[in-house]
């Protein structure tokens, strides 16, 4: 299966996040449906670093998963991999679970993010991932999540 | 190990260390019945819990489960065992 390099169109394509939620600028090296590494520049201007924190800009921990699975869904979504059988079901849109998330280091404005996900199961309309966030070759968060439709 | 020492004891009970340990469940794994329902009653494990169930049998057992309706196969332990272990033998006469 060839290896694709997926812009912020060609990721808008996949899946529905957009302007201020969509927490993935590119993916490279996306295998579909087996693995993909998503970028994420974080710039000062995030919306959210006005209250976290006023003083101390830090991404949140949650956007950091956030990230993961929105990397994970395009990486699925590539593959045309349907979960569910609803109408317009064609990637993973909720977090079911999430399993031995670590956040080992701040993530701040001029970072970017590396975002390695690799799908480790389909079982029904269950997905399991692991990602690993690195930010300059030190991982800043590595966790498993369970993605549902 | 070919299916034939691996019989359905030893990998029923296998398949209970899983159950527990995979899932943190605070029981002992023998305190589950080997025709105790999983899913619905009985255990009354999610979707969840079926996944987590399904990556630690592939790695255990070294299987591949296929996602297919697998509805009754994960009925019991009882039924779960017989899968295997008809999987565990299906597989190794591929890789032969």
């Amino acid at each position: 299966m060839s290896i694709l390099i997926l812009e912020t169109n060609d990721i808008k394509n996949i899946i529905a996040h957009r302007f201020p939620f969509l927490l993935v600028d590119r993916v490279i090296e996306v295998e579909p449906g087996v693995r993909g590494m998503g970028i994420k520049c974080v710039t000062a201007n995030e919306r959210y670093f006005e209250g976290h924190f006023p003083t101390e800009p830090i991404v949140p921990g949650v956007l950091i998963v956030e990230s993961m699975a929105q990397t994970a869904a395009v990486v699925l979504g590539a593959a045309g991999i349907v979960v569910g059988k609803g109408e317009g079901a064609v990637y993973p849109k909720y977090f079911a679970a999430l399993k031995e998330v670590k956040f080992r280091q701040k993530v701040i404005p001029g970072d970017q993010m590396f975002i390695l996900v690799e799908v480790i199961k389909k079982f029904r309309a269950m997905i399991m991932v692991d990602a690993e966030v690195k930010v300059a070759d030190k991982i800043v968060a590595n966790g498993s999540l369970i993605l549902s439709d | 190990m070919s299916v034939t020492l691996r019989g359905y004891v030893e990998i029923s009970q296998q398949i209970k260390e899983i159950i527990v340990e995979r899932l943190g469940l605070k029981i002992k794994p023998e305190e589950i019945k080997d025709e105790e329902a999983l899913f619905g009653e009985g255990l009354a494990l999610d979707s969840v819990e079926a996944l987590e169930i399904v990556v630690g049998l592939e790695e255990s057992f070294g299987i591949r489960i296929p996602d297919e309706d697998t509805t009754e196969e994960f009925y019991s332990v009882k039924t779960l065992s017989n899968f295997v272990m008809k999987l565990i033998e299906e597989q190794e006469m591929e890789i032969k």
